[in-house]
């Protein structure tokens, strides 16, 4: 049964009594201290569960980063890496030097020096090295402003001026000039608007295509001569 | 068949392996249909062979995805829209024309189909080129073949 410290200090010899006073001293100390140091640990614990979640929720899940500083309203992200799949399933990827993301529109990543791996259809993945862009999370679409190249993994690279990718439909469009080249043929033209995943491709605009049917073939006769 | 005349158009042996420049305005590749349709001032170069129309369709061969993997062979060619075919000193005009790279063999045809050879012009409905020879027939489709020999060039 829980004794009142007055009836165990007057059973008890003087020290006695002293050393449980003192206890009981410290014990309320303790409790007053707790009283004070609780709440606010659990301030700070859910304040910084909120920054996290913040943080997690303005970052893509799918985003791996090396470090992330926040600099004058902007998050700068070094070596970023974004990874997801298209709505047929197959993964994309895109890496870049530096991404900067702007507190006030968090949806938008403007990416430097990106290698991005994008499938244009089950088969073909088209992959993108440019010096800059602009990733719109949402929308899953990317603005390359600057000249970047593209190979697609049919064996044909092409060299643009600048374009618009809509990573998940495997669109994409330019209005300035392009140059295509694959084995045995290339194309350049003014515009191209590349559609239904790779499959209509419009080139328009004084539209140049050289064609070396010997070498068309000979690309088809070494893939059919492959075991 | 009607009054046809055939002439060795060896200008026109189109060969299915020299390189080839095409040109035109705008280039709308379908490879789902494996067809590619140029359109507006298509000029096609070939060696010594030019031809000129309005729009160009090329089917070619190989499954779906041919193009994106560069690997499509041109199976045929049709030609619309004011057709004019030139290489050497052999020249002609039609109103649509197909090339059949299977077969060997290229047709223009039109109302007046003119084939004009240095100063001789021959005109008909129907010309058909035997790629691999340049043998060249002439059709009339039942009006007479219009021959203008130039006298200049019997006296050879």
């Amino acid at each position: 049964m829980l004794q009142t410290t007055s009836e165990k200090s007057q059973g008890a010899s003087p020290p006695a009594a002293d050393r449980a006073y003192r206890k009981a001293i410290r014990h309320s100390a303790r409790v007053r201290r707790l009283r004070v140091v609780l709440p606010l640990a659990a301030v700070t614990i859910t304040l910084v569960f909120a920054a996290v979640s913040y943080m997690r929720s303005i970052l893509p899940d799918e985003i791996q980063i090396e470090s992330a500083q926040l600099e004058d309203g902007k998050l700068v992200m070094a070596k970023p890496a974004i990874a997801g799949r298209n709505s047929e399933g197959v993964p994309y990827s895109l890496r870049a030097d530096r991404a900067l993301q702007d507190m006030k529109n968090p949806n938008m990543i403007t990416l430097k020096t990106i290698s991005a791996a994008l499938p244009v259809n089950d088969k073909v993945i088209a992959r993108v090295e440019a010096e800059s862009g602009i990733f719109d999370r949402v929308a899953n679409r990317m603005e390359l402003d600057k000249p970047f190249t593209l190979n697609m993994s049919s064996g044909i690279d092409a060299q643009f001026k600048s374009a618009k990718l809509d990573i998940t439909a495997g669109t994409m469009e330019t209005d300035q000039a392009v140059a295509i080249q694959t084995k045995g043929a290339s194309i350049v033209a003014n515009a191209l608007n590349m559609k239904d995943k790779g499959k209509t491709m419009i080139f328009t605009g004084n539209v140049r295509l050289n064609v070396d049917p010997a070498a068309l073939r000979s690309n088809r006769s070494t893939e059919t001569a492959q075991p | 068949s009607a009054q046809s005349t055939s002439r060795e158009m060896n200008g026109l042996k189109l060969s299915n392996d020299q390189p080839i420049q095409i040109e035109s305005d705008q280039l709308e590749i379908r490879d789902a249909e494996r067809k590619a349709y140029f359109t507006g001032n298509v000029k096609v170069v070939q060696g010594t062979t030019t031809l000129q129309a309005g729009t160009m369709t090329v089917l070619y061969q190989g499954q779906s995805g041919a193009v994106t993997e560069g690997n499509a062979d041109i199976d045929k060619i049709d030609v619309d829209g004011k057709v004019f075919l030139s290489s050497g000193t052999q020249q002609a005009t039609a109103d649509k024309g197909r090339f059949d790279l299977v077969s060997q063999v290229f047709i223009l045809e039109g109302d007046r189909v003119v084939l004009t050879e240095g100063q001789n012009v021959f005109v008909g409905c129907k010309l058909t080129v035997q790629m691999a020879s340049g043998q060249a027939k002439l059709d009339s489709c039942g009006r007479r073949v219009q021959i203008q020999l130039d006298p200049k060039s019997q006296k050879q």
